[in-house]
């Protein structure tokens, strides 16, 4: 592993439009003297700065429901016990008016550009951390059948739950995402015929 | 090693860019030693990236084609203009800061 391939690796970190334009200059400046801590933790800053001002709003807003989600899913009851057949669980902050909101706002914001498949985009990356967490009771890894924080409902005894069913959780909210992302694009449509009628 | 630069003003990555510029084009590195030498400032070359990106989106440098890979960069005329207008505010500030501390 010498600098040129540490180098390269950070470099790859910088979205593609900001590589064509200014990875050369930078892997050569890079390359003038040895590479220290502090500089290589400076360039991972700047590349995830350039990835985040790269993504689009659903993205960001996505992420920062996720790092929410994320952190709530420890101390506080994130999922819960569906009253209909499938899913068998829900995640909580998604069935909030606050999050329908959200998911309208997204679609608002990108109406001119698939607002549906915005609000599909910020629900995924929002899920995540609820995924993961199925992810590592399939793997054995985590065991939430035993503990009251994640569930609202009491489990019987000798029950577990279902990896797949918290995996699937944050999935099967993703139609209804749609739905709300196109809402949102229909208000943001609207709005914007009425603003060109109005100036001209 | 980078030095993070100093709070305030005149330690921002974008104005300190645009001053090593006024002096004329010079490519990253170059503009990275220049700041060093008269601010005592050491850019990381992120930080310098990043502030360069943000500067020639906003139009107030330009890259220009250059031998090799390091293309140099040159302060345009608007870039001139908010240079100036950032000093003369540091300017009227810090006179103003200076009088106040001044003993009656």
């Amino acid at each position: 592993m010498n600098q040129q391939w540490i180098v390269r690796a950070l470099l790859r970190i910088y979205p593609t439009t900001w590589r064509a334009e200014y990875a050369a200059e930078l892997e050569d400046m890079l390359m003038v003297r040895p590479l220290s801590v502090a500089v290589i933790c400076d360039v991972l800053k700047g590349a995830l700065l350039e990835r985040l001002r790269a993504t689009d709003a659903a993205t960001r807003t996505g992420l920062v429901a996720m790092l929410l989600i994320g952190a709530a899913i420890v101390p506080l009851p994130v999922l819960e016990n569906s009253s209909k057949t499938f899913p068998t669980i829900v995640v909580k902050p998604f069935m909030t008016e606050w999050y329908v909101l959200v998911l309208v706002a997204c679609g608002y914001l990108r109406y001119s550009d698939k607002p549906g498949r915005a609000a599909i985009k910020t629900t995924f990356i929002a899920g995540l951390p609820v995924m993961l967490a199925g992810v590592l009771m399939w793997m054995g890894v985590l065991d939430l059948s035993a503990r009251e924080f994640t569930f609202a409902y009491d489990i019987a005894e000798g029950q577990t739950v279902s990896p797949l069913a918290v995996i699937g959780a944050p999935l099967s909210y993703l139609p209804q995402a749609w739905i709300w992302g196109c809402v949102g694009g229909k208000l943001g449509r609207r709005f914007s015929q009425n603003n060109v009628e109005a100036v001209s | 090693m980078a030095r993070k630069p100093r709070a305030g003003p005149a330690s921002d990555p974008e104005l300190l860019i645009l001053s090593s510029l006024a002096s004329g084009a010079k490519h990253g590195y170059a503009i990275m030693m220049d700041i060093e030498s008269f601010a005592g400032v050491a850019l990381g070359p992120g930080t310098l990236y990043t502030a360069i990106t943000r500067l020639v989106e906003r139009k107030l440098i330009a890259p220009q084609t250059g031998e090799g890979r390091q293309r140099p960069y040159r302060l345009t005329a608007k870039g001139a203009a908010v240079l100036s207008e950032q000093l003369n505010e540091m300017r009227r500030v810090a006179n103003l800061g200076l009088a106040r501390l001044r003993p009656a």
